[in-house]
């Protein structure tokens, strides 16, 4: 295995993760929003 | 007469294949209507640029001028992330931030076809992951990635993007048929289709994910700052006119322009390299590894729940918006004319939209 395919692989290892992480922050964060700002019946989409 | 001679003197049978190569996108633009409003003007481009002695191209050439306005100094796929933020409506996802993950297992694609580019021994660590965006399923993030880390790899990568795209209806489906079963596909959603989102919320998600994106990743600032912006004029409420434009003459301006100087970088002598074929085959994979990322992971998440997601859902999770949550309508519609999923399928789609923004950023973190 190569130094690049080496990197690849701990890319995708680190990259996937971020990816997840940082979508577990936004679904965090989402739901925090939603309680601190529930829908009302004048202001809603 | 010798000079009215000179270009047919000049053309060289790759210049030829170039040509034949434009005509066949301007025919899937105009017969198939794959991305026409990216492949006709990316076939017209990849003419203009490979008749011989081209005025079009070169010093005072109006495609090399937009190229380095446009292109070069990454402003068309940054006006183009602007127009699509204006134009996405995350409500979808907002009432099911659920679907967040699948936006995020789906973008294994960009990854798995990196590690691919990679193990070649062709490309460096920075090509193969140019090759990998491919697997965003978004052009102008596959540019924005492309053209900072492999700018002579750009051509066939807008063109895999792209064509890729328009090709998802017969992509995904094989796969997600591969990788599920007829009772998995039947599996049957509820959707509260009266959930509500605060107005309040629908302004703040563009705020609060360009900081986060931004602080976790400031190479990702451009990316995910244009489209959160453009996503803030059109629900602010207060910019009405400028979310249009934005929306219309910005979008088509912008698409126009982008096609064409895209075009212009399919130069022969770049383009028909067996690097190009090697391009198009890891790009085709690309989106196979998106779509199976996206279903292995909705199966993964079953076996934990007691209420089933239809792991096609997981499928949706790419980016290429609305067709991806349309194909998998469809197939639930085939297997059970009374399953509707498109909600669920819509809220993915939306997610996938911002997973593949996000691991753009973090590539060009991780890579750059």
């Amino acid at each position: 295995m190569n130094q690049v395919t080496l990197e690849a692989l701990r890319v995708l290892g680190v990259g996937m993760g971020t990816v997840f992480s940082v979508l577990v922050i936004f679904y965090l964060i989402v739901k925090g929003l939603q309680i601190i700002f529930p829908p009302e019946s004048q202001d809603e989409a | 007469m010798d000079k009215l001679l000179e270009g047919l003197q000049s053309l060289t049978w790759q210049q030829g294949v170039m040509i034949l190569v434009g005509l066949v996108l301007i025919y899937l633009a105009i017969k198939k209507e794959y991305e026409p409003m990216l492949l006709l003007p990316i076939g017209f481009g990849a003419i203009l640029t490979n008749i011989p002695l081209s005025s079009a191209v070169g010093e005072g050439g109006f495609l090399t001028i937009l190229y380095n306005a446009g292109i070069r100094t990454e402003l068309f796929p940054i006006l183009i992330f602007i127009a699509v933020g204006a134009m996405i409506d995350f409500s979808p996802l907002l009432k099911q931030p659920i679907m967040l993950f699948f936006g995020a297992a789906a973008q294994l694609g960009i990854f798995m076809a990196m590690l691919l580019a990679a193990s070649t021994g062709v490309f460096s660590l920075k090509e193969a992951a140019s090759i990998g965006i491919i697997g965003a399923a978004d052009g102008p993030t596959s540019i924005y990635v492309a053209n900072l880390f492999a700018p002579d790899l750009l051509g066939p990568i807008s063109v895999a993007a792209y064509s890729y795209m328009a090709l998802v209806p017969i992509i995904q489906p094989p796969v997600i048929r591969a990788l599920t079963s007829k009772k998995e596909r039947q599996i049957r959603m509820e959707a509260d289709y009266d959930a509500k989102v605060s107005k309040k919320v629908l302004i703040l998600f563009p705020i609060v994910v360009t900081l986060v994106a931004g602080i976790i990743a400031p190479i990702s600032v451009g990316l995910v700052g244009a489209l959160m912006f453009g996503n803030l004029i059109r629900e602010s409420g207060v910019m009405d006119r400028l979310s249009k434009s934005a929306q219309n003459e910005l979008a088509n301006l912008t698409t126009l322009l982008l096609g064409i100087t895209i075009g212009s970088t399919m130069v022969a002598e770049k383009f028909l390299a067996p690097t190009t074929l090697l391009i198009l085959g890891i790009g085709l994979l690309a989106f196979v590894f998106d779509t199976a990322g996206g279903v292995l992971f909705a199966k993964f998440i079953n076996l934990f729940l007691k209420k089933k997601i239809n792991p096609m859902i997981g499928a949706a999770g790419i980016s290429a918006f609305p067709m991806s949550a349309r194909v998998v309508q469809k197939i639930a519609l085939e297997e059970d004319p009374t399953n509707f999923i498109l909600m669920q399928a819509i809220g993915a789609n939306v997610a996938g939209q911002i997973g593949s923004i996000i691991a753009g950023g973090i590539l060009l973190a991780l890579v750059g």
